[in-house]
């Protein structure tokens, strides 16, 4: 008997343990902030984590609110956010692992319609978003980009462009979307698809250096294409293609990523500062933008603020943890610093 | 496929020995020898922590992973289900640092330098040690020296009844996950000096099995898929007498799986197709010789292969999927002796020379051929109450590549020291310091477009103090041991992957530092009811403190290291009679962050799992009988230990076992 009642008590013990155990503490949340303005901040979050956040940043108060996505809909965005953009009164974030992109209320946060980018149980693995007249396209690894009508949030239409598409800019009534091809290491793509908005077809391939990636259209329709090249022999580049022709103008060898054009200029991000380009006269202007001695350690992501002016650099810090955003005046000088979620990759302004 | 094999397999055993006697299980006979082996067993100069084949269904053991998850120090990164990988980290030093012994001779762990033991099934195994910095026998290889710490795995020796020549032992196991796992082996005396034995292993599983998705919004109850798992071993070894004070013992071993990796959790995203193949086989010898009263010798030699093939047929590019092929080779060869000229000294010496290849289909891979010479020299002295013992190892790497510069050639020096008190009868004081490495594996070094070649090795540097107390009494409560170690570790030239300078690739550095302040607490308690029954309990507590010193600027310096609790309990309590027991285990781990920045948002909360066992033996027809029954996770708690890979809840597993 006084065996059973040994094995009895270590069951209660184990018991009564398992519930101390079990009641743990829920995640406080916090109090939702009254979007007035700000920015949103995307970041994208480790691989297999599923930690990509949405953060917002108050002008008023200079506070952030952390994974404001999550709070507002009481599920996480998911595994690498990719790209965010608002167009009308939605914001549109493609969420990569996840396979999805994420249609919300550009003011509440709140999800208006969550859109699949599974081919029969395959993710596609969508990368970039751009728009153009009521239609969203976004560019996915399987080598297609995606037409939406932004008002039914339906796809209407997968347009099958190269291998691997990363990001596309808009210039004469037509989408060039770079082909990366960058899961076929070293057998890259070297392409740019050239898409007529019209028929909503590939209408062209322009060959470019290998593994382009970034892509941006000057206001006069110039297209600069970055290359990473192939990490061996052939250097990164910048290739300047004519939307009018369709023809490539120039390619040189140049380093730099996150590419932003600001009216006559554009930004790269270098591990030494943020190197300044101008589009005019095809030269780098500055080799740091950034003049009163701020570093950052592994920039990500670089974004303009048309109204105030000012140049955003994401800082993924120590690439494991808490990333930051680090905000820039015209002069190059800091103006303030706000500490992120995991790896930040964009800034998403709001000054409507 | 493999099930026909395995049928065919099992009816050729069956008619090859056709009339054989009968064997008897008898437990307290067992229990007592089990007693008998404690009482011999002198008190480390380092700490030692077994688990013996009597003790694996106690705690609810499957596989090794399972079975030294109970150990105090030890942190089990499992990635969960029957197929999931399980890696050990020793005192948070990471899985890397640990070294994996079978019958003396390492497993080659030069591709990824982490070896899965959950691969490694119980059903051969006698013993299972983890050995703080290196084992306490000098007679030994000089890769024993090598890790900061060694998991000795000792295999079954064929063992015969008092007139018996031959025994079969018969095993099934069924259970949750869709679970086969039959098990066969024979055992052979050929004459008074030689026996040989044959086994073989099926497991079949679907792997899967129920979990809840936290955080996507969906209340529903998720099925963990493709994590099948295919599984076929063969394992056979002859041992006998070569004169009157030589040994050899031979054994050859094949292990050929098929699993599924069902991926991380993926928000909205389910699915996950990848597979993983394992063909691996080694074959080894070793041979011990006395030569007279002074001199001991130890010579042996090991072949092994590993094919490893994953394929990811969701992959995006051209081809359609991403099918990496790996096949490792190693031509192990060692001699050792141990000389004492007088009592209470003795010293050893012994070298190690081995080839290591790998073969990958990677795009303009490297193909490394490492050469290894490790040699050890080292001593033992006790005067009095004292134990001194002190070695130095040398360890000589080069390397040849195929396409590209080669890593460059070392050369290094590491020494441990140690010494103990035996203070009284009842308690030995202890400590020991060792310098030691883990050498970049052939992933860091030439891992296409990620490895680099300049890497240095990781260095570990161990300071541990401790003492062991222990008591027998011949009052009921016969027996109390218990033990406490107090450890500084700290890992320099830390290898740690980043992005480059262009964020598009990841490249190896040596930058990580970090502090590991710990406690290991074990201990045991039986009580003896009466002759027939007793009750037996252990409780191990770890404290880890492993701090991340790299960068004094950065958010995550003097953070805890991402997956290491500071608090971790194992305990296990049963009730063991003649004919049956019951067993209680439990597991609590404290809370631990999945990033190196200690924030609430990257915090993965603790765990408490408990399983319970229960073991019955009879004899049926004169044969014994013996079944058990093992639920695990009676809580059905929802965990993980990494993050987006949960493990399974509630889950039985069935087991009858006989011997003819």
């Amino acid at each position: 008997m006084k065996t059973n009642n040994t094995i009895f008590k270590l069951l209660a013990f184990a018991f009564i343990a398992t519930i101390i155990f079990s009641c743990s503490k829920d995640d406080s949340i916090s109090e939702l902030p009254e979007i007035r303005s700000g920015f949103y901040i995307l970041n994208e979050g480790g691989f297999n984590s599923n930690n990509a956040s949405l953060d917002y940043y108050n002008f008023e108060n200079a506070s952030l609110t952390s994974s404001l996505f999550a709070q507002k809909n009481k599920r996480g965005l998911g595994d690498t956010g990719n790209d965010a953009q608002i167009y009308g009164s939605k914001m549109y974030i493609v969420v990569n692992a996840s396979n999805t992109v994420e249609v919300i209320n550009a003011k509440t946060a709140l999800s208006i319609k969550q859109l699949d980018f599974k081919n029969n149980g395959k993710g596609r693995q969508p990368r970039y978003i751009v728009f153009n007249k009521n239609k969203a396209f976004v560019s996915s690894y399987d080598g297609t980009v995606a037409v939406i009508d932004t008002a039914s949030l339906v796809i209407e239409k997968f347009i099958t462009v190269g291998r691997n598409p990363e990001q596309m800019a808009i210039a004469n009534n037509k989408i060039y979307v770079a082909n990366s091809g960058g899961l076929d290491y070293p057998n890259y793509d070297k392409t740019v698809s050239v898409i007529d908005l019209n028929t909503l077809t590939e209408i062209k391939k322009i060959p470019v250096v290998i593994n382009p990636g970034g892509v941006a259209a000057t206001a006069d329709g110039r297209i600069y294409v970055k290359s990473t090249g192939d990490y061996d022999k052939i250097m990164p580049s910048l290739t300047i293609i004519d939307s009018k022709t369709d023809e490539v103008k120039s390619t040189k060898e140049f380093s730099g990523s996150g590419m932003t054009i600001v009216e006559d200029k554009a930004y790269f991000l270098t591990s030494a500062g943020v190197k300044e380009y101008d589009l005019n006269t095809d030269a780098v202007t500055k080799d740091n933008f950034i003049t009163d001695g701020t570093t950052y350690k592994i920039g990500y992501g670089l974004s303009y603020d048309k109204i105030n002016q000012q140049l955003f650099v994401c800082d993924a810090q120590s690439y494991s943890g808490t990333g930051a955003i680090l905000c820039f005046d015209k002069s190059g000088k800091l103006l303030y610093k706000v500490n992120t979620g995991v790896l930040p990759s964009k800034v998403i302004f709001l000054n409507k | 496929m493999f099930f026909k094999i395995y049928l065919f397999g099992f009816t050729f055993f069956l008619i090859l020995i056709g009339n054989i006697g009968y064997a008897q299980i008898d437990s307290t006979q067992k229990l007592k020898e089990v007693k008998l082996k404690i009482k011999k067993e002198k008190p480390s100069l380092r700490a030692i922590q077994t688990i013996d084949s009597t003790s694996f269904l106690k705690t609810s053991s499957y596989n090794v992973a399972d079975a030294i998850r109970n150990f105090a120090g030890v942190k089990i990164k499992d990635y969960g289900g029957i197929g999931g990988l399980k890696t050990v980290s020793v005192r948070s030093l990471g899985a890397n640092h640990t070294g994996v012994q079978i019958d003396g001779i390492n497993l080659s762990d030069a591709q990824s330098g982490q070896i899965d033991l959950g691969k490694l099934m119980l059903d051969n195994v006698e013993s299972i040690s983890l050995y703080q910095a290196q084992p306490d026998d000098l007679l030994t290889n000089a890769r024993s020296f090598a890790s900061a710490s060694l998991i000795v795995i000792k295999t079954k020796a064929p063992s015969f009844d008092v007139g018996r020549t031959s025994k079969l032992s018969l095993k099934y196991t069924g259970g949750s996950f869709g679970l086969i796992n039959p098990f066969i082996r024979y055992d052979q005396k050929i004459n008074d000096n030689w026996t040989f034995n044959v086994s073989s292993a099926l497991q079949k599983a679907t792997g899967e099995y129920k979990f809840k998705v936290d955080g996507d919004g969906s209340d529903t109850i998720s099925i963990r898929r493709n994590s099948k798992i295919n599984t076929l071993l063969f394992d056979g070894g002859v041992r006998g007498k070569l004169g009157k004070n030589a040994l050899l013992e031979v054994r050859a071993n094949y292990y050929d799986s098929e699993r599924g990796l069902p991926d991380a959790v993926i928000f909205y995203n389910p699915t996950g197709n990848q597979t993983l193949w394992n063909k691996d086989f080694y074959t080894q010898a070793k041979f011990t010789q006395k030569l007279g009263e002074k001199w001991d010798l130890l010579a042996s030699a090991k072949f092994s292969r590993n094919y490893t093939r994953y394929n990811d047929p969701d992959y995006l590019n051209l081809k359609g999927e991403l099918d990496n092929q790996y096949t490792l080779k190693e031509y192990y060869q060692s001699v050792a002796a141990t000389f004492s000229p007088i009592k209470n000294l003795n010293f050893n010496y012994a070298a190690d020379l081995f080839f290591t290849t790998l073969y990958t289909n990677l795009y303009q891979y490297a193909y490394p051929l490492r050469t290894s010479l490790l040699q050890v020299i080292g001593g033992k002295y006790q005067l009095n109450k004292w134990t001194f013992e002190g070695n130095i190892l040398n360890t000589y790497i080069k390397e040849k590549v195929k396409n590209g510069r080669p890593s460059p050639e070392r050369n290094i020096f590491t020494p441990t020291i140690s010494l103990s008190y035996q203070a009284s009868s009842n308690l030995v004081l202890r400590g020991f310091y060792k310098d030691i490495f883990r050498y970049p594996t052939f992933s860091d070094l030439y891992y296409t477009n990620f490895g680099n070649r300049k890497l240095n090795p990781e260095k570990a540097k161990q300071y541990s103090t401790g003492l062991i107390y222990s008591k027998f009494t011949n009052t009921k409560f016969n027996w109390f041991a218990f033990s406490s170690d107090f450890y500084f570790n700290q890992i320099n030239d830390k290898i740690i992957a980043l992005p480059n300078k262009d964020l598009f690739i990841w490249t190896m550095y040596n930058i990580g530092k970090v502090n590991v302040y710990g406690v290991d607490f074990t201990s045991k308690f039986n009580y003896e009811i009466n002759k027939k029954s007793e009750l037996q309990a252990n409780i191990n507590y770890t404290y880890q403190s492993a701090l991340d010193k790299t960068d004094p600027t950065s958010a995550v310096y003097n953070n805890q290291i991402p997956y290491t609790p500071h608090h971790t309990i194992a305990f296990n309590a049963g009730y063991q009679t003649k004919s049956w027991g019951i067993f209680y285990n439990n597991i609590f781990s404290s809370g631990r962050y999945y990033l190196g920045e200690n924030k609430p948002n990257y915090f993965v909360k603790g765990f408490f799992v408990s399983d319970i066992s229960a073991n019955y033996q009879t004899n049926i027809y004169n044969k014994p009988i013996s079944l058990s029954a093992e639920v695990n996770n009676i809580f059905n708690q929802n965990y993980s230990i990494i993050r987006s890979f949960p493990m399974p809840g509630t889950s039985l597993r069935l087991t009858i076992k006989t011997i003819i």
